[in-house]
């Protein structure tokens, strides 16, 4: 028998048992791990739609991607002796968004030294979680495809994309011209394949606008024997003719995460949902490169004699196909939302987001990489200090 | 649409704990400890020796000039010492301490009816002075400053705040719902102190009850409007109450009288009411004793200089109680022992279960506080500089502005002490201009 627990007086013996604190004494449930982990929830969507178009290149090429963040990440902080914070879910968010941006054809240790180079460099280099400036995701993809971006072209063309039916030559699009021999059943080129690699339509797009005399592209510069400008956009157009549903849920070539908009967009809706991101970044992204898409005429060659012309073409512009194609979803949702290398007020967060549009409009359309996405998210993310301090609010009563 | 301001947060109201609990009021305890500073400005002088016999109501401390504020015994009986004890500031600050004898007796000069309706602006703002009346909501402005008249600043609004802000505390609201005509008549005397036109009671929707109550009380009125605002923290601080409910921004360093407005409090209002009409000085008020850890909440009628500890004795503390607050749990000031006593300021106790230290990180720039706060800073930017000791940074940042109401460090995932850290900034701001000052005067 233990005697009756005696309750101490309020007034005595409580010295010390106190916490103090400078207010306020309660705070909002969110934390950076709950916040980090959202994101990972989000980004689910988009796994599993790639798992589904690119099967195990794409569980591959994850796996290595987590890992490799997780892992430079906990080996870093222990070695600088900081607290690990790799529960925090924030490493795992780089190595999927490394992962989700690498072609699935990719080898193996692209995701690797982008992972590595996103952690070690471009995050804990520059101070760790909060400190970095660029997107280490994206800086990670832009330092592979510096090393080795022979190796990072095309992917494969997932399965669910082909038609029933070879088309005739003449109709082929542009993105049917690299069949590899070893993925072939027969011997004829065009018979049904499980999958085939080839130019996203993106690519496809840009052999067109650039096809110069005697190069690689002869072929695409054969079509365009005689052709005016106008009529070259029209084969553009027709090179971009991955059907537009086809697109939206991500049966067409492009990297492991970005094809599928629809998965992506389910992704943001959850992040939306639960306030991790404000609407802005996504919004005024895709809303601004549908407009410039819509807006900047293309600069298209047509063959003068034996000379190359390039002329300015208003074709009305593509703006739901900008939008569907290549990184831009996966891009305006999850990259350039990144809290850390994106404005801090809202405002900014607009002025930033139509940057990062305007950017990728022109790369796509007259720079010399088919896809612009991520340099218009890096680019942005330079800016960032330069729009905060233009950008700040006015402060009540001045 | 109700009225409302930019910026803020809603953490959970936590009102249900004591908001049914009529006021009771509190018994005397056998010691008081009065201090000498319950205001902004200079402490009183102690106006009485040790040994002295003291009634209720006679003035113990003396106010030290203009901005200060008298001190007046809450209970009879016998000074028993004049000397530091612990505030709920912080430190040791003197105080009168005086033994109850039980009798709580009046001192003669006080506790009787007056018609206050014969007495001038001036008459009243004196009287107010002399009952020792500081702002109760937590500032502990004295009073009569306030209401003092400003050269070619007339005042046309006067704002009785009844938002009561603050999670946990029903104070306010209990004196709403059971002196609701007292609070009218103060605001009768304070338009009349300060010849304001137009007299506000602005209450958030959270008290249906008292919105009504005062639509009844002032019905056939023309010059007083009662409001409902939005649920919103911190819709009861001036310069967002000033701004919802009369689009008027207080400018940056300014006073709500430069935009022509005076706010009171509403349990000021009432301290008020009761010093005209009873000639009362300030020697008691209502204190929200609350939170998890408390067994039997409810709102207390309590004799200042009551100690923090009996009355958390007589409302039953629960284990696991880590955290002791006084005022709410936004603005509130933690304390380490439960030996402060109550001041004219304590508008809550607050005991807290399992209250979290929290490890905080660097700033991941989610902007969640650039959205709370109420003064459109960015709090992030000011924590960072602060947290870098960068003080030309904090120099040429508009630290100033930042009334600490806590919204930022609330919602803030990195769960950064940005009130804490901005605390500190100015602490440094301030030494730094000292020893400007100083040189200036030595050079």
């Amino acid at each position: 028998m233990s005697p009756p627990a005696k309750k101490k007086s309020a007034s005595e013996g409580r010295d010390g048992q106190f916490v103090t604190s400078a207010s306020p004494h309660i705070r909002h449930g969110d934390d950076i791990s709950r916040v980090m982990w959202l994101v990972v929830v989000a980004l689910l969507p988009a796994l599993f739609a790639a798992c589904y178009f690119f099967l195990w290149d794409a569980v591959r090429i994850v796996l290595i991607g987590v890992l490799t963040a997780v892992a430079a990440e906990a080996v870093i902080q222990k070695l600088s002796k900081q607290r690990v914070t790799v529960g925090d879910g924030s490493a795992v968010v780089t190595g999927l968004l490394v992962a989700f941006v690498m072609p699935s054809n990719a080898p193996w240790f692209a995701p690797l030294v982008a992972s590595l180079f996103a952690i070690a460099v471009v995050k804990q280099a520059f101070g760790g979680l909060g400190c970095n400036i660029w997107n280490p995701a994206l800086a990670g993809r832009a330092f592979v495809v510096a090393c080795f971006g022979g190796l990072l072209v095309g992917g494969w063309l997932p399965s669910p994309a082909q038609p029933d039916a070879d088309p005739p030559v003449e109709a082929r699009p542009a993105n049917w011209v690299a069949v590899p021999e070893g993925r072939r059943f027969a011997d004829d080129e065009y018979t049904r394949a499980d999958a085939v690699t080839g130019a996203s339509a993106l690519s496809a797009r840009k052999d067109y606008l650039t096809a110069i005399p005697e190069s690689e592209e002869q072929d695409v510069l054969e079509q365009q024997l005689g052709a005016t400008p106008r009529q070259t956009l029209r084969m553009v157009q027709r090179a971009n003719n991955t059907g537009r549903l086809d697109m939206l849920l991500g049966a067409q070539v492009g990297s492991v995460g970005e094809t599928s908009a629809l998965a992506l967009l389910i992704g943001g809706a959850l992040l939306l949902a639960t306030k991790v991101i404000r609407w802005h970044i996504p919004v005024a992204f895709i809303g601004s490169v549908a407009l410039f898409g819509w807006l900047l005429p293309f600069h298209a060659p047509a063959l003068d004699g034996t000379q190359v012309a390039y002329g300015w073409v208003w074709a009305g512009g593509q703006p739901l196909f900008e939008v569907l194609a290549g990184g831009v979803m996966l891009g305006a949702i999850f990259m350039a939302t990144d809290m850390v290398t994106s404005p801090i007020t809202r405002r900014g967060q607009l002025i930033f987001a139509v940057g990062c549009g305007l950017i990728t409009v022109i790369i796509r359309r007259y720079g010399g990489y088919p896809e612009g996405v991520a340099y218009s998210i890096l680019l942005m993310n330079t800016a960032v200090p330069l729009i905060d301090s233009y950008t700040k609010p006015r402060v009540y009563g001045t | 649409m109700l009225k409302t301001f930019q910026g803020g947060v809603h953490p959970p109201e936590k009102k249900e704990l004591a908001r049914d609990q009529a006021i009771e009021p509190f018994p005397a305890p056998p010691e008081v400890v009065l201090y000498l500073s319950q205001h902004i400005g200079a402490p009183a002088q102690p106006a009485v020796d040790k040994g002295d016999t003291v009634k209720k109501g006679q003035l113990v401390g003396e106010a030290a000039g203009f901005v200060s504020a008298p001190v007046h015994a809450s209970v009879s009986g016998t000074v028993k010492a004049i000397e530091p004890r612990p505030h709920p500031l912080g430190g040791d600050r003197p105080a009168v301490v005086i033994e109850s004898d039980g009798k709580a007796e009046w001192a003669e000069d006080v506790n009787d009816e007056r018609d206050w309706s014969g007495m001038s602006a001036s008459d009243i703002r004196d009287a107010i002075q002399a009952a020792g009346i500081v702002g109760m909501g937590g500032a502990t402005f004295p009073t009569h400053v306030k209401l003092s008249p400003m050269e070619g600043k007339p005042i046309r609004d006067l704002v009785i705040n009844c938002a009561e802000c603050e999670p946990y505390l029903t104070c306010d609201y209990r004196q709403m719902i059971e002196q609701t005509e007292e609070i009218v008549a103060g605001l009768r005397i304070l338009m009349k102190a300060t010849g304001a036109e137009n007299g506000w009671i602005a209450i958030e929707a959270n008290k249906p009850d008292a919105f009504d109550r005062f639509v009844a009380a002032t019905e056939g009125d023309s010059d007083i409007t009662v409001e409902m605002l939005e649920v919103k923290y911190p819709q009861g601080a001036e310069h967002q109450i000033t701004a919802a409910l009369l689009g008027r921004e207080i400018p940056s360093g300014g006073l709500p009288l430069d935009i022509g407005v005076i706010c009171q409090n509403t349990g000021t209002t009432v301290a008020v009411y009761e010093a005209l009409r009873y000639n009362r000085p300030l020697i008691e008020r209502v204190v929200t004793v609350t939170g998890e850890g408390v067994e039997r909440p409810g709102n207390l009628r309590v004799p200042l200089g009551t100690p923090v500890g009996a009355i958390l004795d007589a409302a039953g503390l629960r284990d696991g109680v880590n955290k002791l607050v006084l005022g709410g749990p936004m603005m509130g000031l933690a304390q380490y022992t439960p030996e402060v006593a109550v001041t004219k300021g304590t508008s809550g106790i607050l005991a807290l279960i399992d209250a979290e230290v929290y490890e905080w990180r660097a700033c991941i720039r989610c902007g969640r506080c650039v959205d709370a706060c109420p003064w459109q800073l960015v709090p992030s930017h000011l924590s960072i500089i602060c947290e870098a000791k960068n003080l030309d940074a904090i120099q040429a940042s508009d630290i100033m502005d930042c009334k600490e109401c806590g919204c930022c460090t609330y919602v803030c995932p990195s769960r950064r002490p940005i009130v804490h850290l901005v605390k500190y900034g100015k602490g440094e701001l301030a030494r730094l201009r000292a020893e400007e000052e100083n040189r200036k005067a030595e050079g």
